[in-house]
C-alpha cells in the first residue's frame, strides 16, 4: 500500500464521517416517511372500502346495480382510487367504477378477507361486505402510488444537497487545521532524514509553539549531541587509545554501558590474543623438537628441555610408567646430582598422586616459611611446583614435573596443558616403535620354526593316505557282501512265493483230486448198491452183505472227501461269513426237523430247548451256524446208540472282566459214549477221534469237529468240551449276539414301523403268513410293513437281490415284493433265478417298479405289478392276490387242446394233487369256463377246430376280468416271427410242441402255478437211495449214453439196463455224432459234459441242430454244475443238466416220465 | 325471489315480541308455494344465528303469525282477511301483485323487463309501502328503503282497523 499524508488522510476521513452520517440518518428518515405515508394510504383505502361496503350492503343484497353505482360514484371526489368494484357473495361483479382517465379492464377475482397487495404504481385492496358476520359480496379498491412516490423522491433529493453541503464545510475546516502543524513536522521528518543518512545536521534553534512539538525538537537537539559523542569515542579506539571518555547520563543510557564494556573487551581481547601467539609459538617450536620419531631417551631430553625453557622452569623432570604402574624417571633438566634416580609408586608422592588423579597439580609455596616439597627435584623454595600427568587415551604415559622460582602464569599453564598431550603422544609412539621392534624379531624366530613343523606335518599326510587306500578296500567289500545278501533277500522272496503258489495248488490239487475221487466213487456206490439189491438172485447173502459194506464204505469215503474240501477251504480262509439277522426259532425248529429222520425214535429221544431270555434274532452267518450244529448233533446221534439228545440255547450275558461281548451258548448232551479226559483235546484235531477203533465202528472222518470250532472261531465264538465216558458229552457252542465286526457292518437301518413287523414272532411258526421284500428304500419299507402289518402279514426285508434269494429259500414266504432295480442285480435277473431254483419257484413274485407293467416279468411268473408311487390300496390288493394263491391249495388249470390224446398226455405229465386239469376241446367252451370260474394258468392249443389262436388268445383277455392269468401257448404250428410277436402279447410262454416240450411245459405250468415241489423239504443230493429199482420202467427204451470214463459208463449202463433199458455207451463226441448220422435213433441221450474232444456241450448243439433229433430228450451229466451251466444247457435244449454223482432212481424216474411225455 | 324474503330478515326490524325473540325466524307462504325448491336451501342458511322455516298456508282462516308472509296472487284480493287475521302482529306483508302496497301490502316485487330497465337487463323492482309498515310495527332499514320505490298509500281500513303502533 502506497503511504499517504497525513493531509489527504484527514481531509478524506472528515469527508466519508460526514458523508456516512448524513445519508444513514437521511435514508432512515425518508424511508420511515414513505413507509408512513404508504401505511397512511393503505389505512384510508381501507376505511374507505368499509364505507363503501357498508354502504352497498343492501344493494349487494338484493343485487341492485343501479344503487351499487350510486354509491361508487362517491369516489369521484378520490383522485386516488383509480377502479373500484363491487362483488356479489357468488362473486360476479355488481359494478365497476373507473376514474376518467383509467380504461383498464377489470381483472381482480374477489378475495375472501381483507387483502391489499402493491402492483408496480397500483395498490389493489380488497375487503368483504359482511352483514351479521357473514359475507355478502366483496369492495375491489384499485389506487395510485403516483403521488406517494412523487414525495418520497423530493425528500431524497432535499437529503442530498443537505450531505453535499455538510461534506464540503467539513474538508475546509480541517485544511485551516493543518496547514500550522503539519509544517514544522516536516522539518523534524527531515532532520530525522538527515541522521539516518549519517549526515548529523546542527541543533534546531527557533522552537515551536505547539507544546508536543517542541518537545519534540529538544530530544531532536539531545539525539544529535549523543551521536556527535559516539563518534569521538569510536575515532579514539580506532587510534589504539582504550581510554574510556563516556559519560553515563542515566542508568538507562545503554549506548554509554555498551561503549565502556565494548572499550573493556577490546582491550581483553587485544591481551588475550598476544598470550595465544606466545603459546602457538612455544608449542610449534616444541613440535619441531620431537618431529623425526627420535628415540625415546632422546626425545624425552628434547621435550623437557624445550618445555622448562618455555615456562622458564627453574627445574624439570620426566617420570615414565612402568608396566607395574611405578613411575621412575627418565630425564631430567638443571637437576642437581642429589635429586636424581628415585622411583614412586602410583599414588606416591606429588609424582604418583598426579598420575592417579590424571591431572595435573599446582602447588604454590610460601615464601615467609621454610617449606620444601620432596618434588625430587631439591629442598629449595620454588614459589610453584608442577606435577602434570601425559595422557594419552586417558591412560597416564608420563609425569612431568616442573620447578618454578615465581609462580606459574596463566599462560604457562595453559601452554602445558595443551603440550601435554603432544607429549604424550610423541613418547607413546616412541616406546611403541620401540616395542615394534621386539615383535619383528620374534616374529622372525617364529617363521623359523613353522617351517620346521610344516615338514613334520607332510610326512603324517603321505602317512595318512595309505591307510584311506586300505579303508577304500574293504568298503568295496562291504559292499559286495551286501550285494549278495540282497541276491539271498531277493531268492528268499521268490521262495515265500512260490510256497504261495504251492499252497495255492494245493488248495487246487485238492478240488480236482475230490472231483476224480468222486467220479469213480459214483461208478462205486451205483453198482454196490445193484450188487446189494440182488436182482437177479444169483448172490449169496453173504455177498449180499459184502456188496451193502462196500455201499456204506464208498458213502463214508464221499461224506470224508467233503470235509477235507470244507477244511481246506477253512485253511486256506477262503471261507466267508456272512453277517445277516437270524431267526433262532426258525433255525432250531428246521435244524429239528432235519435231524429227526436220522435218529431211531424208539432208542433215542431229541428235544431242541430255547430257554426264556434267549433274543429272537442273532446277527451271524445263519448257514454256518446250522452247519455247526448239525455236526454237533449228528455226531451226538452217532455216539449215542440210545439214551436221550437235547440242544439247549441260553443266553450269556456280557462278561465286564474279560470283555467279552454278549454270547449265546448252543449246548448239545448227550447220554452217549463219552469222552476220555485225556482224548477231549485231540478230538478237536484233524484227522483225529477219540479212539482209533472209533471210525471202524461209527465212521466219520472226526473232521466235522475239527471244522465247526474253526467256523466258530471264524464267528467270533468257540466250542467247549465236557465229558465223562460212559455218561455222554456236551459240546457248547458260543457265539455272539452279533458278529465281531469286520467293520461294525449293522443291520441296514429300519423305520420303525418295520422295526416293529421285524419283533413279531417268525412268521412260519406262529401260523401267520409272512411277505419278502427286496429292495426298496426305508420309507416305502414303512409303508408296506404298516399296511402287511394291519393285515396280519409279517414283513421280512431283504436289501439286496442275493439277500432275498437266500431268505426266500430259508423261509416259507405267501410272496415276495420286489423292486425292479437293486443294487446287485436286475429286477429280471432276481425273478428268473427265483423262478429257476426249486426252492422258491412255487413263491408268488410281484414286481415294483416305476414304469407301467413290463410283460416280460409276467412270462418270467410275476403275478402281479405295482407302479411306484404305491397306494396303500395298490399294497393292499398286493396282499389280497398273495393270499388268493396261498388260500387255494389246489389250483385251477385250463387244458385247451383238441386232441385227446395230447391232453391226457399233459393231464398225466402234471400227474400232481394240487393242480385240477380242466380240458376242453373248444375255444368256445374255454370261453365259457373262464367265465364261470377263475383259472390261475391256461395252457391252449392253437391248432383249435372252431376258433384261431389268436382269436382265442383275443376272448381269453377280454375274459380276464382284470386279473392277469398266465397263458402257456402250447402248439404244433410252426410259427414266423410275426407271429410269435402277436402272440407274445397274450402269452406268458410259447412251447412248440415237441420232444423236449413236456418238460418245459411242465416247468412253465409249475412256475404260473407257484408249485413248491412236491417232496416238500430239500433232500440230501448225495444219500444213497434204497428205493429198489423198477425193473420195467425203461423196457425197451434205447438209450445213448456218451460218457469217457468207463467206470461211470458202466455203472450206469447197468443200471439202466437193469430197469429195462439198453443202452449204447459211446466214450467220446465224434463217435457218438458218427453213430447217430449213421442212422442211430434213440429214445434218450444221456451225455456227459467234460467229454475229451469235443465237449458235451458241442455235442448237444450240433445234435439240436439236426431236425431228426429235435424230438429225443437229452440229460447232460456233469460232476461239478453251476447255475451258470444248467441253463447254458437249458438254452441249448438239453432237459436239465444232472449232477454226478448220479441218482440212479431218479434218472430212471426222469427218463421214463420225458420218454412217456415226448411219446 | 325466496332469497328476496330471506334478505328482508337483515333489512326489517320486528319489535320485540315474545313470539319472536327466539326459535327459528319464519317465512309464511299463503297459497301454493311459488319458490318451489329454493325454500330448502333457505333453510339451511341462518340470521343471527337464529334458523329459518317456512310456513305453508293454503287458507287465510289457517294462518298463524311469521315474521314475513308472502301472499301469492291468488290470495291478493283477499288481504284485507289476512290483514284482519293477523291483527296485532307485526308480520311483514310481502306480495308480487300490482296493487299489492294499496290494498296494506308493505313490499312488492315487480319485473322491469329487459328493453325498460336502465341497465338493459331484466330486474326486479321492490316498491315499500312504508306507512303499512310502520303501521305494523315494523321499522324498515334506510339501505333498504334507498334502493327501493318508497309509496306512501294510506292504509285501507280492515275490519277493526289497524292499531296504532
Amino acid at each position: 500500500m502506497r503511504p499517504r499524508s497525513i493531509r489527504s488522510q484527514f481531509t478524506l476521513t472528515i469527508a466519508f464521517t460526514a458523508a456516512l452520517a448524513i445519508g444513514a440518518a437521511s435514508a432512515v428518515m425518508i424511508a420511515r416517511s414513505a413507509w408512513q405515508a404508504r401505511a397512511q394510504l393503505i389505512e384510508d383505502l381501507d376505511t374507505l372500502a368499509a364505507v363503501i361496503g357498508n354502504n352497498s350492503s343492501a344493494a349487494l343484497s338484493f343485487n341492485d346495480a343501479t344503487d351499487a353505482a350510486e354509491v361508487l360514484s362517491s369516489l369521484r371526489d378520490k383522485s386516488i382510487v383509480r377502479m373500484a368494484a363491487l362483488y356479489t357473495e357468488d362473486g360476479s361483479v355488481l359494478n365497476i367504477y373507473r376514474r376518467a382517465d383509467v380504461a383498464d379492464a377489470l381483472s381482480e377475482r374477489p378475495q375472501p378477507g381483507p387483502a391489499h397487495r402493491a402492483d408496480g404504481d397500483v395498490l389493489h385492496l380488497h375487503r368483504p361486505v359482511m352483514i351479521d358476520g357473514k359475507p355478502i359480496g366483496a369492495v375491489y379498491l384499485n389506487a395510485d402510488l403516483h403521488p406517494l412516490r412523487a414525495a418520497t423522491i423530493r425528500q431524497i433529493a432535499w437529503a442530498s444537497l443537505t450531505a453535499i453541503a455538510a461534506i464540503l464545510l467539513a474538508i475546509y475546516m480541517a485544511a485551516r487545521l493543518q496547514r500550522g502543524m503539519l509544517g514544522q513536522i516536516e522539518q523534524l521528518v527531515r532532520m530525522a532524514h538527515g541522521i539516518a543518512e549519517g549526515n548529523l545536521p546542527p541543533r534546531i534553534a527557533g522552537f515551536s509553539e505547539m507544546q508536543e512539538i517542541a518537545a519534540l525538537q529538544h530530544s531532536f537537539n539531545l539525539m544529535v549531541d549523543t551521536s556527535r559523542r559516539i563518534v569521538r569515542q569510536a575515532q579514539s579506539l580506532a587510534r589504539g587509545d582504550y581510554a574510556i571518555d563516556i559519560t553515563v547520563r542515566s542508568d538507562q543510557d545503554e549506548l554509554s554501558h555498551a561503549l565502556i564494556k565494548m572499550t573493556e573487551s577490546l582491550k581483553a581481547y587485544h591481551e588475550e590474543s598476544e598470550n595465544r601467539n606466545w603459546i602457538k609459538t612455544r608449542l610449534s617450536e616444541l613440535n619441531d623438537r620431537m618431529r623425526g620419531d627420535p628415540e625415546l631417551h632422546a626425545l624425552l631430553e628434547q621435550v623437557l628441555s624445550s618445555v622448562a625453557l618455555a615456562v622458564e622452569a627453574s627445574r624439570a623432570a620426566v617420570y615414565l610408567v612402568a608396566p607395574d604402574r611405578s613411575l621412575t624417571p627418565a630425564a631430567g633438566f638443571a637437576l642437581p646430582p642429589e635429586a636424581s634416580g628415585r622411583s614412586y609408586a602410583w599414588g606416591q608422592g606429588l609424582i604418583g598422586q598426579a598420575a592417579a588423579e590424571s591431572r595435573p597439580i599446582w602447588i604454590q609455596t610460601d615464601d615467609t616459611r621454610e617449606f620444601t616439597i620432596d618434588a625430587g627435584l631439591c629442598h629449595a623454595r620454588p614459589a610453584e611446583i608442577a606435577a602434570i600427568p601425559l595422557l594419552r587415551e586417558q591412560q597416564v604415559v608420563a609425569v612431568l614435573a616442573l620447578a618454578r622460582a615465581t609462580p606459574f602464569r596463566p599462560m604457562h599453564r595453559e601452554y602445558l596443558q595443551l603440550a601435554a598431550p603432544a607429549i604424550a603422544i610423541a613418547i607413546y609412539s616412541a616406546q611403541a616403535r620401540a616395542r615394534l621392534n621386539e615383535l619383528l624379531e620374534e616374529t622372525r624366530r617364529q617363521s623359523r620354526a613353522l617351517q620346521e613343523q610344516q615338514a613334520a606335518l607332510h610326512r603324517t599326510n603321505l602317512e595318512l593316505e595309505e591307510r584311506t587306500v586300505l579303508l577304500e578296500k574293504q568298503k568295496q567289500e562291504i559292499h559286495r557282501q551286501n550285494v549278495e545278501l540282497e541276491a539271498a533277500r531277493l531268492d528268499l522272496e521268490r521262495k515265500a512265493r512260490e510256497l504261495e503258489q504251492a499252497s495255492r495248488y494245493k488248495s487246487e490239487f485238492i478240488a480236482n483230486v475230490s472231483h476224480e475221487l468222486r467220479t469213480p466213487l459214483n461208478s462205486l456206490l451205483i453198482l454196490s448198491q445193484l450188487l446189494a439189491e440182488n436182482k437177479e438172485r444169483t448172490l449169496t447173502p453173504k455177498q449180499v452183505e459184502f456188496a451193502r459194506t462196500i455201499h456204506r464204505s464208498g458213502s463214508s469215503l464221499l461224506a470224508i472227501i467233503n470235509d477235507i474240501l470244507d477244511l481246506s477251504k477253512v485253511e486256506a480262509g477262503h471261507l466267508n461269513i456272512s453277517d445277516e439277522p437270524c431267526n433262532l426259532a426258525a433255525l432250531l425248529s428246521e435244524l429239528e426237523a432235519t435231524m429227526r429222520p436220522m435218529i431211531d425214535p424208539e432208542q433215542v429221544d431229541l428235544t431242541c430247548v430255547q430257554e426264556p431270555g434267549t433274543p429272537e434274532r442273532i446277527q451271524t452267518d445263519p448257514h454256518r451256524l446250522a452247519q455247526i450244529l448239525r455236526n454237533l448233533l449228528s455226531n451226538a446221534i452217532k455216539f449215542t446208540p440210545s439214551g436221550r439228545i437235547e440242544l439247549r440255547v441260553r443266553a450269556v450275558p456280557a462278561d465286564p472282566h474279560s470283555d467279552a461281548p454278549p454270547m449265546l451258548a448252543f449246548a448239545v448232551r448227550d447220554t452217549g459214549i463219552g469222552i476220555p479226559a485225556d482224548q477231549q483235546h485231540a478230538i478237536f484235531e484233524a484227522f483225529r477221534q477219540a479212539d482209533g477203533s472209533t471210525s471202524r465202528k461209527f465212521g466219520g472222518t472226526g473232521l466235522g469237529l475239527t471244522i465247526s470250532r474253526e467256523l466258530a472261531r471264524r464267528m467270533g465264538g468257540d466250542i467247549d468240551l465236557e465229558s465223562e465216558p460212559g455218561k455222554g458229552s456236551t459240546f457248547t457252542l458260543h457265539i455272539p449276539l452279533r458278529l465281531p465286526s469286520q467293520e461294525e457292518a449293522p443291520v441296514p437301518p429300519i423305520s420303525s414301523a418295520v422295526e416293529h413287523v421285524r419283533a413279531e414272532p417268525a412268521s412260519r411258526h406262529s401260523g401267520s403268513r409272512s411277505i419278502l421284500l427286496i429292495g426298496a428304500d426305508d420309507a416305502l419299507a414303512a409303508q408296506i410293513g404298516q399296511t402287511a402289518d394291519a393285515q396280519g402279514y409279517a414283513l421280512v426285508r431283504a436289501s439286496t437281490g442275493e439277500d432275498g434269494i437266500r431268505r426266500a429259500r430259508l423261509d416259507a414266504f405267501d410272496g415276495i415284493l420286489m423292486e425292479v432295480t437293486l443294487s446287485d442285480m436286475t429286477g429280471q435277473e432276481l425273478l428268473h433265478r427265483l423262478k429257476l431254483s426249486n426252492a422258491t419257484r412255487h413263491i408268488p413274485v410281484q414286481v415294483i417298479g416305476l414304469s407301467e407293467a413290463d410283460p416280460e416279468f409276467m412270462r418270467e411268473g410275476a403275478v402281479g405289478f405295482l407302479k411306484q408311487p404305491i397306494s396303500t390300496d395298490a399294497i393292499e390288493a398286493a396282499l389280497r392276490r398273495f393270499a388268493q394263491i396261498a388260500d387255494r391249495p389246489v389250483k385251477e388249470l385250463l387244458l385247451i387242446e383238441d386232441d385227446i390224446d395230447t391232453a391226457r398226455a399233459i393231464s398225466n405229465l402234471i400227474n400232481d394233487p394240487r393242480v385240477r386239469v380242466h380240458m376242453t376241446p373248444s375255444g368256445h367252451r374255454a370261453i365259457e369256463l373262464l367265465d364261470e370260474q377263475p383259472f390261475d394258468c391256461i395252457v391252449a392249443d392253437l391248432g383249435l377246430a372252431d376258433m384261431s389262436g389268436a382269436d382265442l388268445l383275443h376272448c381269453i383277455a377280454l375274459h380276464q376280468n382284470g386279473q392277469y392269468t398266465p397263458i402257456i401257448v402250447h402248439t404244433g404250428q410252426t410259427l414266423t416271427r410275426e407271429q410269435e410277436a402277436r402272440l407274445r402279447e397274450f402269452a406268458g410262454s410259447i412251447i412248440i410242441k415237441g420232444e423236449h416240450a413236456p418238460a418245459r411245459l411242465l416247468e412253465k405250468i409249475r412256475l404260473f402255478l407257484h408249485l413248491p415241489p412236491l417232496d416238500g423239504a430239500r433232500r440230501p443230493e448225495a444219500e444213497p437211495t434204497t428205493h429198489p429199482l423198477d425193473r420195467e420202467a425203461l423196457r425197451g427204451r434205447r438209450i445213448l449214453l456218451v460218457e469217457d470214463d468207463m467206470r461211470s459208463a458202466y455203472s450206469l449202463s447197468a443200471a439202466l439196463e437193469s430197469a429195462g433199458a439198453r443202452v449204447n455207451v459211446f466214450a467220446d463226441a465224434t463217435r457218438a455224432l458218427e453213430a447217430l448220422n449213421a442212422g442211430e435213433l434213440p429214445d434218450v441221450l444221456l451225455i456227459d459234459v467234460q467229454l475229451p474232444g469235443m465237449n458235451g456241450f458241442e455235442l448237444l448243439t450240433q445234435i439240436r441242430a439236426k431236425s431228426t433229433f429235435d424230438r429225443v430228450p437229452i440229460w447232460m451229466l456233469s460232476a461239478h454244475a453251476g447255475p451258470d451251466e444248467r441253463a447254458r444247457c437249458l438254452d441249448a435244449g438239453a432237459r436239465d443238466l444232472l449232477q454226478k454223482p448220479i441218482e440212479v432212481n431218479r434218472l430212471i424216474e426222469l427218463i421214463g416220465n420225458g420218454a412217456a411225455a415226448a411219446a | 325471489m325466496a332469497a328476496f324474503l330471506y334478505n328482508f330478515l337483515s333489512f326489517v326490524e320486528w319489535p320485540p315480541s315474545a313470539f319472536l325473540d327466539e326459535g327459528p325466524l319464519l317465512i309464511g307462504v299463503l297459497g301454493a308455494n311459488p319458490f318451489g325448491d329454493a325454500t330448502r336451501s333457505i333453510e339451511k342458511r341462518e340470521v343471527n344465528r337464529r334458523p329459518i322455516r317456512f310456513l305453508f298456508f293454503d287458507r287465510v282462516d289457517a294462518l298463524r303469525p311469521t315474521h314475513i308472509l308472502f301472499v301469492t296472487p291468488e290470495f291478493a284480493d283477499r288481504l284485507k282477511e289476512v290483514r284482519r287475521t293477523l291483527r296485532g302482529q307485526p308480520v311483514l306483508l310481502v306480495g308480487e301483485s300490482e296493487n299489492f302496497t294499496r290494498s296494506g301490502g308493505m313490499i312488492r316485487f315487480y319485473d322491469i323487463p329487459a328493453d325498460r330497465s336502465p341497465s338493459g337487463e331484466r330486474q326486479v323492482r321492490i316498491e315499500i309501502n312504508e306507512g303499512a309498515a310502520r303501521a305494523g310495527g315494523l321499522d324498515i332499514r334506510s339501505k333498504l328503503l334507498r334502493l327501493s320505490d318508497v309509496v306512501n298509500h294510506p292504509v285501507p281500513e280492515s275490519d277493526g282497523g289497524a292499531d296504532t303502533p
